[in-house]
């Protein structure tokens, strides 16, 4: 973890990083405020400041304002140096957005000490965000195949067709469902089962275009949001997707592989179509398409 | 603020050290950088007050103030800390009047931290503090 260290007197700040030095951290110096708040915004930037509270240009309240007004997941602790304790000062120093002060001269060993209590406060921090994202994860993605899972499709679908009618563009959808898979299933077992899902998932993920998405709708039922994407251009995404995965039989063991295939429904709408509408046309569009003899896309257009 | 010099001592150079963690090569390696800096801080005080730049003079006093403070030298934080305050207070004659004052504290405490901190010194840690020339041993 890197520390800044922001004072203009030279003592105080060759004092300062010797601190942090002692305490296994890596010093990042600037002279004044102006130079601390620079350091602040490159990449890897400290995540504990040690800032003087008077400095030129820019004094250390500034920049805690300035860097508590900055949306960013990694909060940076900050002590602030103050050469005097007038109570009035100290509380505005909060308010600035301040974690921590030192009166000066301070006492070495008092600062590693607030050194250490900061960083256990920015790892706490850490630690909340990389829970909060992790949950995020799990609770937008299919466990098993690792796509959107049904809510989070819905939600691209919603998004996507508020974006169309704002561009007045067409959207489409294309509805994909496995073919026979209750017989791989039956045969093969529920754990081959999910090597074929995981497999036809990761074939069909590899075929959309970059600004199309792809989620788990059910069981072996996917969908595919794509995005400003017409009738003639989804039929072609959807073709894609059915030869990817027909292509070749998918391994589900040293001796054993078994022949997969995917029927596809394309429905494309207007500015004025809803959810509801794009996916009941899908659905048809699959049902047709099941009913020709499998591997195969059909297309619905919303009337 | 006149007083004779050494009537006092300029540095509490035990209280320094406790402030460091004992650690005397850090303290002598501020000492050593204050010493080193102190003509350019004293000359950015110096050229301040002469141009009557209140808050450069409040500054450049302020952060000298901090320096000397390290090294627990009373007097010139004393000095410094006036200073500072007829700088804020636009009073930039009064603030001329104490410079040449701080300046000689100055000296004292450069000297004062080379004597302490001099390889003799080391050795009778603790002992009463030689009068020895501190420059040849800085």
């Amino acid at each position: 973890m890197k520390i800044l260290v922001a004072d203009d007197d030279p003592i105080t700040r060759r004092l300062v990083q010797a601190c942090i030095a002692q305490t296994g951290y890596e010093a990042v110096v600037a002279v004044d405020g102006l130079e601390a708040l620079s350091r602040m915004e490159e990449r890897d930037s400290p995540r504990l400041a040690v800032l003087d509270w008077m400095m030129p240009h820019l004094d250390g309240l500034k920049v805690c304002e300035a860097v508590r007004k900055r949306e960013s997941d990694a909060y940076v602790y900050i002590i602030l140096l103050t050469a005097n304790e007038k109570s009035e000062q100290i509380v505005r120093g909060f308010e600035a957005g301040a974690d921590d002060y030192l009166t000066k001269p301070f006492d070495v060993e008092e600062l590693k000490a607030r050194i250490r209590a900061g960083r256990r406060i920015v790892e706490l921090q850490d630690q909340l965000v990389a829970a909060r994202d992790s949950l995020h994860v799990q609770a937008t993605h299919d466990a098993l195949t690792g796509l959107w899972n049904r809510r989070a499709i819905l939600e691209v679908l919603q998004n996507e067709l508020a974006r169309s009618k704002r561009r007045a563009t067409f959207p489409s959808i294309i509805m994909a469902d496995l073919d026979h898979f209750k017989r791989i299933n039956d045969g093969y077992g529920h754990p081959a089962g999910d090597i074929v899902l995981c497999e036809a998932a990761h074939r069909m993920a590899q075929s959309v275009r970059v600004y199309d998405s792809i989620g788990r709708y059910g069981g072996e039922e996917f969908l595919v949001v794509a995005a400003e994407c017409g009738q003639n251009e989804a039929v072609r995404v959807a073709d894609r997707l059915r030869e990817a995965v027909c292509d070749k039989p998918v391994i589900l063991g040293a001796h054993s592989s078994v022949p997969v295939t995917v029927s596809l429904g394309v429905a494309t709408g207007d500015a004025d179509t809803d959810v509801e509408s794009l996916l009941s046309h899908a659905d048809q569009a699959l049902y047709d398409a099941k009913r020709a003899g499998r591997n195969i896309v059909a297309v619905k257009t919303v009337e | 603020m006149t007083r004779t010099q050494n009537e006092h001592q300029a540095i509490d150079f035990e209280s320094a050290l406790a402030k460091v963690g004992g650690d005397r090569d850090l303290l002598a390696e501020l000492a050593e950088l204050f010493c080193q800096e102190r003509p350019k801080m004293i000359s950015a005080l110096e050229r301040a007050v002469a141009e009557r730049n209140g808050p450069s003079a409040h500054a450049a006093a302020h952060s000298l103030k901090g320096s000397v403070a390290v090294f627990a030298a009373k007097w010139a934080v004393a000095l410094a800390m006036q200073l500072e305050a007829f700088a804020d207070s636009g009073q930039l004659a009064s603030a001329a009047e104490l410079l040449s004052e701080l300046k000689t504290e100055i000296e004292r405490v450069c000297e004062e931290l080379r004597r302490n901190l001099s390889p003799e010194a080391h050795q009778n840690d603790g002992a009463s503090q030689p009068e020895r020339d501190g420059k040849e041993l800085s």
